[in-house]
């Protein structure tokens, strides 16, 4: 357990070298509030409203939903293991005693912890700003604080498994880079990063729900803002745990093929 | 003497143009799923711009039709800009890769090869649908034959200065590697913003707003100018505005360039 302590605190330590990055992303986010409010803003101006939301609700599910997104959607795991495999890097972890998916898995979780501290201070300094929206729906008290980290966690973890099954395909494929970009932007799609999934067209609000994506972003939205209640809590973890033993499952039998496959060449 | 400049220009383009299909055609499967990846980022778009107009008739006096040229005006700036200069993203490679240096050695401008060292063909897909987007919507606008022609006139002028003012602003923000190694973070930061010029920038409803970005950062003459010219005929102010600023953005990045080679020192030994 201790080596992969050691390879999350790198993650972190990592993530914070690069200060320029982490002031730029706090503008990043600033210019993206200013459009969202100027956008949704001039919609309800005309008198429209979208589905069941009210200004002040969509606007909170598109804060939060960034806020969600950025510490559980975007990650380079394919894109960095690629590299490792294509250039040859993946030879040293056949060496050490290291579970590849585990210490992957370990690095992400680093990246998800300096983001969580960063992205909750912009957060924090974003709901100071919208103080004057309805701030009464989202959950406050403990147990739906768990419940909501609880879920965030399983999204995390299940959008990390993907992408690490999307980086196996490395040791098959040339090239995965088609595919990663495919898989993240089908992601975004069915996660509800974009659009609510409950504002989508049937069938696709359908489909959307036998896919893992919704636990990505659409899912922890809905329990922040209590569309769903602590009730409906064990029903959901048990779902998001199935999804993310079937994906760990896959993605370990998947190693073990893929290892057995690998040719290293070069001096 | 220019004809034949030009020419030779071209030419280097579509040599770079056919080795970059090539490359990417040597991984075919890989070639069509960036491509499809790209037209479900396009389906995106459409899908959202389709939810919220199932909802409401106008956004800031912008019908369905009227808000789908501006998006098909920012996928085909956006297009273009991808399929024929990948973003410059060779300005950043070349500079940490060191052959930006062979690239100054060659008896041609430097600003051409770095910005066709690379094209992503997959993204003609992006030039090919906006432009069936607006074909599909024409009927729909009530244009007669002969504002159609006149306005699509003034709508290409529009779309080439935007396409200059794109063009400069990624040139200006991918030169600051010269100096920092990796723009990349402050590049997100420009891309998010000028990715809001999708929107009718009728939306920014304070005026201060819509004056920093006509003029600072012009996102009305991305999308939203060149769209306004195509359903209302020519406006001059409009047109004069896009032409200056186009010249003005073209001519700084260009001395802006020139400027960051003068304090290139190369990353190779």
């Amino acid at each position: 357990m201790k080596k992969y302590f050691i390879i999350f605190k790198n993650s972190v330590q990592t993530n914070l070298a690069y200060r320029f990055n982490t002031f730029t992303s706090f503008l990043t986010e600033g210019v993206f509030l200013i459009v969202l409010l100027y956008l949704w803003t001039s919609i309800y101006r005309q008198g429209g409203h979208i589905g069941a939301y009210s200004l002040a609700g969509l606007v909170m599910y598109f804060v939060l939903s960034r806020f969600v997104a950025l510490i559980t959607m975007y990650d380079d795991t394919a894109k960095k293991m690629n590299e490792e495999i294509s250039e040859g890097g993946a030879i040293n972890y056949f060496l050490k005693p290291l579970n590849y998916l585990h210490k992957e898995y370990a690095y992400k979780l680093g990246t998800v912890a300096y983001r969580i501290v960063l992205y909750s201070l912009i957060l924090f300094l974003i709901l100071l700003v919208l103080h004057r929206l309805s701030l009464s729906g989202i959950i406050s008290s403990l147990p739906e604080l768990i419940f909501f980290f609880a879920v965030l966690m399983i999204g995390i973890t299940i959008n990390f498994l993907i992408f690490f099954i999307v980086g196996l395909l490395s040791f098959h494929f040339d090239r995965i880079q088609g595919l990663n970009f495919t898989i993240i932007t089908f992601a975004s799609l069915f996660s509800g990063n974009m659009v609510p999934l409950d504002l989508f067209p049937k069938y696709l609000f359908w489909l959307g729900n036998f896919l893992p994506f919704k636990f990505v972003v659409f899912i922890p939205i809905s329990i922040a803002t209590r569309k769903i209640s602590l009730l409906e809590s064990p029903a959901l973890i048990v779902t998001g745990l199935a999804w993310v033993a079937g994906l760990y499952f896959f993605a370990r039998g998947m190693q073990y093929f893929s290892f057995k496959k690998y040719e290293a060449y070069g001096g | 003497m220019a004809v034949k400049k030009i020419k030779k220009y071209f030419r280097i383009w579509q040599i770079n143009a056919r080795a970059s299909l090539m490359q990417r055609m040597a991984f075919r499967a890989n070639f069509l799923l960036i491509f499809v990846g790209v037209m479900m980022q396009l389906v995106i778009s459409l899908l959202f711009l389709k939810i919220v107009f199932s909802f409401v008739n106008n956004i800031a006096g912008w019908n369905f039709s009227q808000a789908l040229v501006v998006v098909a005006s920012y996928m085909l700036i956006e297009g273009l800009n991808w399929a024929l200069f990948a973003e410059l993203v060779g300005i950043p490679l070349s500079i940490k890769q060191g052959f930006l240096d062979n690239l100054i050695t060659k008896p041609m401008s430097t600003q051409f090869l770095i910005s066709v060292w690379r094209a992503d063909p997959e993204d003609w897909g992006r030039v090919i649908t906006a432009g069936l987007i607006l074909i599909f919507i024409i009927p729909g606008l009530g244009l007669g034959y002969a504002d159609l022609l006149i306005n699509g006139v003034f709508y290409l002028v529009m779309l080439l200065c935007a396409f200059a003012i794109t063009y400069s602003i990624t040139l200006m923000i991918k030169t600051l590697s010269i100096w920092f190694t990796d723009s990349s973070a402050l590049w997100m930061l420009v891309n998010q913003t000028i990715r809001v010029s999708q929107y009718p920038t009728d939306i920014f409803f304070h005026r201060a707003v819509r004056i920093i970005f006509s003029t600072v950062i012009p996102l009305t003459f991305m999308a939203t100018a060149p769209a306004k010219i195509f359903l209302h005929g020519f406006n001059f102010w409009l047109l004069i505005s896009a032409l200056g600023l186009g010249a003005a953005f073209l001519f700084g990045s260009r001395k802006f360039w020139l400027f960051a080679l003068k304090h290139y020192s190369s990353a190779s030994s």
